[in-house]
């Protein structure tokens, strides 16, 4: 758990809009979504590891 | 610590160019589309008012014209001149499909110089000078929207390179 990841996602977060908006300059709507879908996506799959460390920290508190 | 940044350098230049080229074969297109009117328009001059035979109007045509397009022509006139007995249709149709994948031309303006391959050396003078024509009007009206589209695409492939680039930076730094 560093403060690199928070970095990591304010950083992608900042790009994707950026490209949304570049997209939807350029009268391409449908790929601006399906960018902010794997922009969402992406972020979900570098946070993941950590929601599970989180699951296995409250297993063992609570003897299960 | 100057070796990522090097690496991170690296993949922004690599990125950034890929997108480049995509806008730049973008931008070529009207361009190309341009010179190929240009150079039907000269070979419509010199079948009207030099009565040239077709293989060397099509050689006088490649002089004048600049690459890539005068490769074109001047294949075609090889081709003819080499007397292996090929239509001047067969000509063309062969040099198009060798030099058509180097070109940045869609398949729209493909069809339209196969077409006018159709009517290439087939008919009289006034009836070949119509094709030329109508064919000059189709690739006026592809090169008007080839040149909109080339405004709205060519900086969107530069951005879609950069940002790619930068986005890969981030998620592996």
């Amino acid at each position: 758990m560093d403060i690199n990841l928070i970095f990591r996602i304010a950083g992608l977060g900042i790009i994707i809009s950026i490209f949304n908006m570049v997209l939807k300059q350029a009268d391409k709507g449908e790929q601006a979504h399906l960018l902010t879908l794997v922009g969402v996506v992406v972020a979900l799959m570098m946070v993941v590891p950590l929601i599970n460390s989180l699951f296995q920290n409250i297993r063992g508190v609570f003897g299960f | 610590m100057w070796l990522k940044l090097l690496g991170a350098f690296l993949i922004l230049v690599s990125t950034s160019a890929t997108g480049n080229l995509v806008a730049k074969n973008f931008l070529a297109r009207p361009k190309q589309l341009r010179q190929l009117r240009h150079a039907l328009q000269l070979l419509e001059t010199e079948i009207s008012y030099s009565l040239s035979f077709l293989p060397q109007a099509l050689e006088k045509v490649a002089k004048a014209i600049e690459s890539p397009i005068n490769s074109l022509f001047s294949q075609t006139a090889k081709l003819l001149l080499n007397q292996e007995g090929y239509t001047a249709g067969e000509a063309w149709k062969m040099t198009l499909t060798k030099f058509l994948p180097e070109l940045a031309l869609k398949s729209c303006d493909e069809e339209i110089l196969l077409q006018l391959g159709n009517s290439l050396g087939c008919s009289d003078r006034d009836n070949q000078l119509k094709h030329l024509k109508l064919a000059q009007s189709y690739l006026q009206k592809e090169e008007a929207k080839a040149e909109k589209e080339g405004v709205k695409n060519a900086p969107l492939w530069r951005y879609c390179g950069l940002f790619l680039g930068l986005t890969i930076i981030i998620l592996l730094y």
